[in-house]
């Protein structure tokens, strides 16, 4: 085929100019050590990798919410430690003071101790994260959780809305819990039912805490109250009779008494010690709802009841023994609560390994999509740069060459 | 045969190699012009000179000069060009493109992911006002970059009409060039038969190879050596010594995109859009597979942003307990909604209309595509094309009188009445992305919380478990009353008659203590309180509460207003789940996934594009190299011929001295 000028030159030219395309894409490459920079560079890879990368973002998202949420729950785990510690003293406390023996004065200074791990107990349900963000009190993050009002009594001031985070894929985590839930939301006496003496009693008898002998028996009539009334019977001894006071029925009539047995009726039992006065009688009410510091509160005045008749010091071991009835309690709900969180600190982890493993093999399908083998790549670079080197010094060769040059 | 006659063969030598040598030079010092077809001169004998038993020669004859062409490769290199510059612009018009949509600082995909980041992030921290900053300003950035992608669309579409308009210039003034040439070679060939000057075919040739370049033409070749040349689909360019114009102009359906017109002697033709081929072809299929459905597409996007996004946010209560705003530009601002509509300049009816988003169970927005349509009146007839695929549906008879309801979009006549012959152009969803603006002003509009609180009594003795709550609209009666107050606010109570596995419970007003109903609870299970005790009493209310748990006798939870919940991020969460729900395009795809179609779309048609554009590449450098194989000038062969004719002409200047010497050798021997 016949050749002219121009097609040796456009040919060498196209040659150097395609080398140089090839040359600048390969250089990109091993700049950027991606194969797949713009869509074009290969359509499904480039939406595969936004997936990818996506992914890697929401996982990376999750377990940034994951840090958020494991540092909160450390510190409500914190909180719920000091709050364990301080019931376990205070039962303590309880088991010491309700010694009969003990001296008056050293009862007071347990009751003052009493009252000081009040304060503490207060703190711990008042804690901040970071200093700003009351941990229990709901989404109210800006209003202090616990408050002492005027009276004496105990207001919660959050809401009951439970703060959550997701930390995975369509799994969300509590990350703190309700003050309502944790310090509020508790029950009086043994939780069912909370059984007293009368105020008017003049004996000095007095009535265990109680519980439930027979829960099928007693979820028929959970919200009923009871009274016990003591008789006289001629010779010595006592009777009672067990009162509905909701349905105004008797339940039981005319019992002997004996101190220390068991008084049992609509699957409830309660013991009633020593000797009571005839008219003497005791109730038997549901529980009502008592936060943990009234419980607190509740200890700390049962131990500076007054002992010193035979009746008041009866109506100060009762109480007493409902303290520590009620502290065990107490530390029953914290210690479940505590394990709550434990469990939940678990299931996180779980998520983060899953999210991290998520991350990692993600990151390994994004670099075969997008990376480069680097070595390939540049033995391919420097092929290239060869090929332009010999296309220029070809050219300028040729361009030599010409009949001219030897007119 | 006498010395003189070996004069006139000698001069005829010499005259020869002298035009040999000018052909040569010609050829040499046309070496770099384009378009020029190398020429030989074609040497006779010249007619010999009977002397009665023989022939005498009577030296050479110059003849023609010829230019060696061949058409075949001459097509084939127009109709090579034509296509390499169509799938060229085409290609790097997209790659523009290309690498906008897939770029980390530019394109959307990471906008998006960094917008809903930082709502993750606020979930985190409902109450910190740093957090809502970061929030609006991941808001505004990521509005920036609907509007930077926009306008990127737009300023394209800007260039492509100027790049339009120029080419039909260029055009013009190329057939005004073919016209003038071909008239030039009339007269040269009506002059008489002898020689075309091979530089005017040269000429004329290269002036086609240039429209060539910027449409795909048709040469028909006509007597007298002329050429007609046809654009489109045979309209004529030039025919004969006579050339028309092409020129632009505003198209009637869009006032935003030009189309051409081609002025002949007896009518204007509107060619519209419908050149191919070049680099005009090139333009007007980019603006057609990319361009436009790209904007539209980019619309969509924004639209279900904005709609998803405020809808949600509608149902959330902000840090100042108001019931969120609206957190991106309404997609139904009534001005938007009534630029979405527009009319043929041909139009005489005095019609406008407006086309607002549905989003409703039968119309979700699911339904709204990224094209185009028309709407156009036959005097009995409404019926509306859908451009991307021409299907067409006639409109129900109640239209214009009713609103009617399509793909995802309602249109409403707004005034005046279309007219037999009017055409509307409705685009649902262009310029959306333009439009959308960041609404919210303080970090602490962002409505982070849900606006229903759930307090359990503290007298229960029993466990209610408050699951959720969904709030469906913030519209009703319940929430709009009184704002900051929920009306009524309502409590649940536990009574009386109870089993182990259900009690009663009853839907109390608590303002007027008016029981609403009464419903069964299933303990241990998740029971809709509201509608287990009024029907659709959910509805009536705009929310849903979800209770489990063992609720006893006289328990309650009070259902009210969610004031001061600054910490609250359950609105938030919902927010969240914005980004994951897949509600375009069929309910098949999520926001991200929405604009991944429009990425995968640019990105496959560039690499089609890269890979047409190369083998385009390959085809015209085939065709150029065929050509100048033929008719380009190798100076080697030039030299040769120089040295050659050179010699020819020293040779017979030779002769001429020979002849010289001859008439002296007789003159002196006479003398």
């Amino acid at each position: 085929m016949r050749i002219s000028t121009n097609q040796f030159r456009l040919g060498g030219l196209n040659a150097m100019l395609d080398l140089q395309q090839l040359l600048s894409r390969a250089q990109q490459q091993v700049n950027t050590q991606k194969r797949v920079s713009t869509p074009s560079d290969d359509p499904v890879a480039f939406s595969l990798i936004s997936n990818y990368n996506q992914e890697i973002a929401n996982a990376e998202r999750y377990n940034a919410n994951i840090s958020a949420a494991e540092s909160r729950l450390g510190l409500v785990e914190t909180s719920y430690a000091g709050v364990t510690n301080i019931f376990s003293s205070l039962s303590e406390v309880a088991l010491i003071g309700s010694n009969g023996a003990l001296d008056p004065d050293i009862r007071k200074t347990y009751a003052n101790q009493a009252e000081l791990r009040l304060g503490e107990l207060l703190g711990l349900a008042n804690i901040q994260f970071a200093g700003s963000e009351y941990l229990f009190s709901g989404s109210k993050t800006d209003t202090v959780p616990f408050a002492r009002a005027a009276n004496g009594s105990f207001t919660y001031n959050g809401d009951q809305i439970e703060r959550r985070l997701e930390v995975a894929s369509g799994v969300s985590m509590a990350i703190a819990d309700t003050g309502f839930e944790v310090f509020q939301n508790l029950k009086n006496g043994n939780g069912d039912f909370f059984a007293a003496h009368a105020p008017a009693n003049t004996g000095d008898a007095y009535v265990s805490p109680g519980n439930v002998s027979d829960r099928t028996s007693y979820n028929t009539n959970p919200t009923d109250s009871f009274q016990i009334t003591f008789s006289a019977v001629p010779g010595g001894g006592f009777t009672y009779d067990v009162v509905n006071t909701t349905t105004a029925t008797t339940v039981v009539s005319a019992a002997p008494y004996t101190s220390g047995s068991a008084i049992e009726f609509a699957g409830r039992q309660v013991e009633i010690f020593n000797t009571p006065a005839a008219g003497d009688s005791f109730t038997i009410a549901p529980s009502q709802p008592q936060d943990l510091f009234t419980t607190v509160q509740n200890l700390a005045n049962a131990l500076r009841l007054p002992r010193t008749t035979a009746t008041e010091t009866a109506a100060a071991t009762e109480s007493l023994a409902r303290s520590i009835t009620e502290l065990d309690r107490a530390t029953q709900h914290i210690e479940g609560k505590r394990a709550e969180i434990g469990s939940r600190m678990n299931a996180i982890d779980n998520d983060k390994e899953v999210n991290d493993s998520l991350i990692i093999s993600s990151k390994t399908s994004l670099s075969k999509l997008e990376g480069i083998d680097l070595a390939e790549a540049i033995s391919q670079f420097k092929q290239l740069e060869t090929g332009l080197q010999v296309s220029q010094q070809a050219y300028a060769q040729v361009q030599n060459l010409s009949l001219f040059n030897y007119l | 045969m006498g010395a003189s006659n070996m004069l006139q063969i000698g001069l005829s030598g010499l005259l020869g190699a002298q035009r040999g040598i000018g052909t040569t030079s010609h050829n040499i010092n046309n070496i770099n012009t384009e378009g020029f077809s190398r020429q030989r001169v074609d040497f006779t004998a010249r007619a010999p000179q009977y002397t009665g038993s023989t022939f005498l020669g009577t030296g050479v004859e110059p003849g023609q000069i010829r230019r060696i062409a061949d058409d075949y490769a001459i097509t084939e290199m127009r109709a090579s060009a034509s296509n390499f510059n169509q799938v060229n612009n085409f290609y790097e018009k997209a790659l523009r493109m290309d690498s906008l949509l897939g770029d980390a600082s530019s394109g959307l995909a990471s906008g998006m992911q960094s917008f809903f980041g930082a709502v993750q992030a606020l979930s985190a921290q409902a109450d910190s006002i740093p957090s809502r900053q970061v929030l609006m300003a991941q808001s505004s950035s990521l509005v920036q970059r609907f509007q930077g992608i926009e306008r990127q669309f737009t300023q394209q579409r800007a260039s492509l009409n100027l790049e339009l308009r120029e080419s039909a210039n260029t055009v013009t003034s190329l057939a005004r060039n073919i016209a003038s040439l071909n008239n030039q070679l009339a007269q040269y060939t009506n002059s008489g038969p002898g020689d075309l000057p091979g530089d005017l075919l040269d000429k004329r040739d290269k002036s086609i190879q240039e429209l060539a370049e910027l449409v795909g033409v048709q040469v028909v070749p006509q007597d007298l050596n002329q050429v007609n040349v046809y654009i489109g689909n045979g309209q004529p360019l030039v025919v004969g010594s006579k050339n028309f114009t092409l020129s632009t102009r505003t198209s009637d359906a869009d006032p935003t995109a030009v189309g051409f017109v081609l002025q002949t002697d007896s009518a204007s033709l509107d060619l519209g859009r419908t050149l191919t081929g070049g680099k005009i072809g090139g333009a007007i299929a980019y603006s057609r597979d990319v361009l436009e459905p790209g904007i539209n597409r980019m619309g969509l996007v924004a639209i279900g942003l904005a709609n998803e996004f405020n809808q949600q946010h509608a149902l959330g209560v902000d840090l100042n307990d108001q019931l969120g705003g609206r957190y991106f530009t309404d997609v139904n601002d009534p001005v938007i909604a009534g630029l979405r509509v527009g009319g043929f300049a041909t139009n005489t009816g005095t019609a406008t209309m407006s086309v607002t988003i549905l989003d409703t169970p039968a119309n979700p927005i699911a339904n709204l595509t990224d094209s185009d349509y028309e709407l156009r009146y036959d005097g009995t007839n409404y019926n509306l094309t859908r451009l991307s695929d021409g299907n067409v549906q006639a409109l129900p008879p109640t239209f214009p009188g009713t609103p009617v309801d399509i793909e995802g979009f309602r249109l409403t006549v707004t005034g005046g009445a279309m007219v037999s012959g009017d055409t509307m152009r409705i685009q649902p969803t262009k310029s959306f992305a333009g439009q959308m603006r960041l609404e919210i002003t303080d970090p602490r509009q962002i409505a982070a919380a849900s606006p229903i609180r759930s307090s359990n009594a503290a007298t229960n003795t029993g466990t209610v478990l408050f699951r959720s709550v969904e709030v469906m609209s913030t519209s009703t009666p319940a929430f709009t009353t009184t704002p900051g107050t929920l009306t009524p606010p309502l409590q649940i109570r536990f009574v009386a008659p109870a089993t182990a596995a259900t009690l009663d419970y009853e839907v109390v007003d608590a303002t007027t203590n008016a029981v609403l109903g009464t419903g069964t609870f299933n303990v241990g299970q998740d029971n809709d309180v509201l509608s287990g005790a009024v029907p659709a009493l959910d509805v009536t209310m705009g929310y849903d509460l979800k209770f489990g748990g063992t609720p006893r006798i006289g328990d309650s939870v009070d259902i009210t207003y969610n004031n001061g919940a600054v910490g609250d991020n359950r609105n938030l969460l919902q927010l969240v789940a914005v980004q994951s729900a897949e509600v375009l395009d069929g309910g098949y795809a999520n926001l991200g996934e929405a604009y991944g179609t429009l990425v995968s779309k640019v990105g496959s048609k560039t690499a089609e594009a890269a890979l047409n554009r190369s083998a385009g590449e390959t085809l015209l450098r085939q065709a150029i190299d065929r050509r100048e194989s033929i008719s380009g000038v190798n100076l080697d062969e030039e030299a040769a011929n120089l040295i050659k004719f050179q010699q020819a002409y020293q040779a017979s200047a030779q002769v001429i001295s020979i002849a010289g010497q001859l008439f002296d050798t007789l003159i002196s021997s006479v003398r």
